[in-house]
């Protein structure tokens, strides 16, 4: 038998007689470990109890203790240089008590009748901690106290790695939970997904963005987010970005371009969304893909307001600029007709010629009327205005073509309406502007609905409602553009509603439309009941 | 509209009658603009008014400095001298002329149109004003 074999033999024999074995020094955590280890040193020495100390600073503390005879409850915590554990743990030499009655009052964390082993143990020179080993017979041998320093350095052993264990483990966990905080907090949506775009981890602020549950996206591509458009754009940028990622190194990345991206929400809506993304190596070797996606939608929003407002001082500029130009003019056109009209008679031939230079001269007046309410330079006359009032005489002017047409007028104006401070004109002409074009998108019968209420925040809030074609969808943005217009040639000027827009605006009010195909439009105004300028 | 030229008519009739009592009613108007200058004189010789004009404030003033006027119409924009300035010396030469402003100003805070008002102008129009409201202004700046 060669020399090894002669050691391993000793050691499965010592095995046998010790009974403990490797599975006793693995455990999920320190608190289990220690248990596991008192318990495998109660097994090892029939009949005995065993308790552990570990180290703690410069005290010994009772981690573990199994088995009957040893009292340990006031000698649980000692100093170490204090009594016969404090000190042995400190000499670092184990000591073998054969009779603990003849230690006497040297060692009262003792039974007085038994045997004891106290052995200390330690990892490079580290103290770390000590058994107590005790029972009442037989006493304990040389020899068990050599099982039991090697049994003690294994313990050693074990209780450092699963320190380290431990530490990594919590420490993990704590940075794990920090990101996963990161992660499920942040308003902007971080995903995962495997090199062919399956979705591997979406953060839950998915539900705020697009209306999604994290978890049904999770196993889908990640295009199942998109609108078609966007999926189109993705699939281009993330091919060559695959191209790219060919080149890397574990550990590396390669940043895809900053996207504009639409999410297509699940109620069917879309959200204009900045999408920043980018391809790594993972250790293992495979490519994997992490996205951080932003709803941009508001700043889009705002910027749109803004180009309109632009667009709308442009139009004003322009306007206050030629104003006096065309005012000029047309004041002598005007009244020149004028003045023919009323000397001519009215059977005379050249009464209907006359009559239509008034009428569209007095056209042209009116329409740079309208452009000078883009530049604020037509005089201002705020007053209190009663709502009511302005509504119904609006509705007026607007009874007769309804009636040609088949629809129907009904007025809802609550009786508690608050005076605005308003320019009594001006909202007269958001009223008529509103139901001409209720009216036109009813030739053929419909109801219009005109209401009037107080409002929350000391505003009253005015409604226009058509059961008529409604608008279409890609001309619901752009209603309030100067110059659009989806009527004829002759019809309209596209002017109406960007000016009711502006009046709007300059009395510090807002609009919102609701417009569905086929079934109509309302359009909603609401004017603060104090005077407003916009700044 | 028919309506109310018509109405227009009978009171313009009406002042042609007065015109013989009160003979003599004279106005000045300055304006740059040719159109403007001959619209007065089309509009109100007819009515019995004896009209002057003046392209801009200084021939305005040299007209008003030789003799009196019943009313005084300035337009705002004028080369040499604008209306505030013509408005502020007829007054000089004399503090209780009636006087009409026609603005066709883009001004978009209307200052002076709104300080001549609070200095005693009879009025102010706003260029393209209808004919009705002219003559109707005219008629109240005399009666004031």
């Amino acid at each position: 038998m060669s020399f090894q074999r002669k050691l391993i033999q000793r050691a499965l024999d010592r095995g046998k007689v010790l009974k403990w074995s490797p599975e006793d020094f693995l455990a999920a955590s320190l608190d289990e470990l220690v248990e596991r280890l008192v318990e495998a040193g109660g097994m090892a020495f029939e009949r005995a109890s065993c308790a552990l100390f570990l180290l703690d600073g410069l005290h010994l503390a009772l981690a573990a203790t199994v088995g009957s005879g040893l009292e340990l409850g006031e000698h649980g915590r000692v100093a170490v240089d204090e009594g016969v554990l404090g000190r042995t743990a400190k000499r670092g030499e184990p000591l073998l008590l054969p009779n603990t009655s003849l230690e006497g009052p040297a060692c009262p964390c003792l039974p007085a009748e038994g045997s004891a082993m106290i052995v200390p143990f330690a990892l490079q020179r580290k103290p770390l901690g000590l058994f107590v080993l005790y029972r009442r017979a037989p006493p304990f041998s040389r020899d068990d106290l050599q099982h039991a320093v090697l049994f003690a350095g294994q313990a050693a052993l074990a209780i450092t790695l699963q320190r380290a264990l431990d530490e990594r483990t919590r420490a993990l966990a704590e940075s794990e939970s920090r990101y996963r905080l990161i992660a499920e907090n942040v308003a902007d949506m971080i995903c995962t997904a495997d090199r062919d775009r399956v979705l591997t981890f979406v953060s839950p602020s998915i539900r705020h963005l697009a209306g999604y549950e994290p978890q049904e996206l999770i196993g889908s591509p990640f295009e199942r987010l998109l609108t078609p458009a966007s999926q189109e754009i993705i699939h281009q940028t993330y091919v060559e970005g695959i191209e790219q990622a060919k080149a890397l190194v574990v550990g590396e990345a390669v940043s895809l371009p900053k996207l504009e991206l639409e999410l297509a929400a699940r109620d069917g809506r879309t959200v204009v969304t900045e999408a920043t993304g980018s391809l790594l190596l993972t250790p293992d070797g495979t490519l994997s893909f992490l996205g951080v996606i932003r709803d941009i939608s508001a700043r889009r929003m705002l910027e749109a307001q803004l180009r309109q407002a632009q667009k709308m001082e442009a139009v004003g500029c322009l306007a206050a600029g030629v104003s006096h130009e065309i005012n000029n003019p047309l004041g002598v056109i005007l009244g020149f007709a004028q003045g023919i009209e009323r000397r001519t008679a009215a059977d005379a031939p050249e009464r209907v010629p006359i009559a239509a230079i008034v009428r569209e001269a007095l056209r042209c007046k009116n329409l740079v009327q309208e452009l000078l309410t883009f530049s604020r330079t037509s005089k201002r006359c705020v007053e209190p205005v009663d709502l009511g009032a302005v509504i119904r005489s609006a509705l007026v002017l607007l009874h007769a073509r309804a009636k040609t047409q088949n629809v129907a007028v009904a007025e809802e104006i609550a009786d508690d309406l608050p005076a605005m401070q308003a320019e009594r004109t001006q909202v007269q002409q958001v009223l008529v502007n509103l139901g001409t074009n209720a009216l036109d998108a009813m030739t053929s019968g419909g109801e219009l609905t005109v209401r009037a209420a107080q409002a929350d925040g000391g505003s009253v809030l005015l409604e226009v409602a058509d059961t008529g074609t409604g608008i279409a969808e890609d001309h619901r943005s752009r209603i309030f553009e100067p110059f659009f217009t989806t009527k004829e040639v002759g019809k309209g000027t596209g002017l109406g509603l960007s000016l009711v827009y502006e009046i709007v605006q300059q009395h510090g009010g807002t609009i919102d439309v609701q417009s569905e195909v086929g079934r109509g439009t309302t359009i909603r105004v609401r004017f603060p009941t104090t005077a407003g300028e916009r700044a | 509209m028919t309506q109310r030229s018509a109405r227009t008519k009978r009171s313009s009739s009406r002042m042609m009658k007065s015109k013989a009592s009160r003979r003599g009613r004279s106005i000045v108007v300055a304006d740059d603009e040719l159109g403007f200058r001959e619209l007065f004189r089309f509009t109100f010789e007819p009515l019995g008014f004896e009209v002057v004009t003046a392209a801009d404030g200084i021939e305005a003033l040299d007209v008003v400095r030789e003799r009196a006027f019943d009313l005084v119409i300035l337009d705002v924009h004028m080369p040499r001298m604008g209306g505030p300035e013509a408005f502020a010396q007829v007054r000089q030469i004399r503090p209780d002329q009636r006087i009409l402003i026609v603005s066709s100003s883009s001004d978009p805070t209307n200052s002076f149109e709104r300080a001549v008002l609070q200095a005693g102008a009879a009025d102010c129009l706003f260029k393209p004003m209808d004919l009705d409201e002219l003559i109707a202004a005219v008629e109240k700046a005399l009666a004031g």
